[in-house]
């Protein structure tokens, strides 16, 4: 996926979510808002500036939705290990143990 | 549906730490400099200020992560493995959008064994334990490589 393709798939999902929780746009600012996490959903949902990670976290704390899960959701699982995460792991494997 | 208190370890701006964090780890272990990172960004008409990123000067937009790890040849995913704990249960927004629509839960997220396609030379039970012994790992190596910087200065 190229990155302007990942940030659609992101807002998407993230809207999906916004959908299903039953919460309006302005609920989860105001809940944001006492957390002192002011975001304009609006804006963030439809691509109008470019999203904050620590936004996106905020966001999906408040619809009870945990990160990772989020982000599996969101983006394929990887079919292979990638070579950086590979070497590393190498470099720690102890001999007789499965790399 | 009450917003509960969240504790310091799950705001963004703790995540956006350990995501630093591990990102700066992952650029001492590839074969890339700061310098050739951004370099790599700027031939894409991505212009980033690999240091200032790095030492949290700005926020952090997806994007800009997106694009490191792209330059890194690392899956999204397997960054965020390393940076977030495991849901201890799933989430239940997720599993009432898994009843609307039929969604496939995502893999190995909060039960290992449900885990179906094993990276190569990986036994699929065992894939989602690994990442999380590599990220101690990953950990472990960036203390390390922080002490010889040191020492060579």
């Amino acid at each position: 996926m190229t990155g302007r393709k990942d940030m659609a798939r992101t807002t998407e999902v993230l809207c999906g979510l916004v959908v299903i929780s039953g919460l309006s746009r302005r609920e989860i600012e105001r809940r944001l808002a006492r957390e002192g996490a002011g975001i304009d959903i609006n804006r963030m949902l439809t691509g109008r500036y470019q999203m904050r990670f620590h936004q996106l976290v905020d966001v999906l704390a408040v619809l009870k939705v945990h990160p990772l899960e989020f982000f599996r959701l969101v983006f394929a699982e990887p079919e292979t290990r990638s070579p950086l995460l590979a070497r590393a792991a190498a470099l720690f494997t102890q001999p007789g143990r499965r790399p | 549906m009450n917003p509960e208190p969240r504790s310091e370890e799950v705001t963004g701006r703790h995540q956006v730490v350990r995501v630093r964090e591990t990102l700066r780890s992952l650029i001492d272990l590839s074969d890339l400099s700061r310098r050739a990172i951004e370099k790599r960004l700027a031939a894409e008409g991505r212009g980033i200020d690999m240091s200032r990123l790095l030492a949290g000067r700005f926020d952090l937009k997806l994007h800009q992560m997106l694009d490191i790890l792209r330059v890194l040849n690392l899956h999204p995913v397997e960054l965020f493995v390393l940076v977030f704990d495991r849901p201890e249960r799933p989430s239940p927004l997720l599993e009432r959008a898994q009843e609307l629509f039929g969604l496939d839960r995502p893999r190995s997220v909060v039960r290992p064994s449900a885990v179906t396609a094993p990276l190569p030379g990986s036994q699929p039970q065992t894939v989602a334990r690994d990442l999380e012994e590599l990220r101690r790992r990953v950990d472990q190596l960036a203390r390390a490589v922080a002490q010889l910087t040191s020492r060579l200065k």
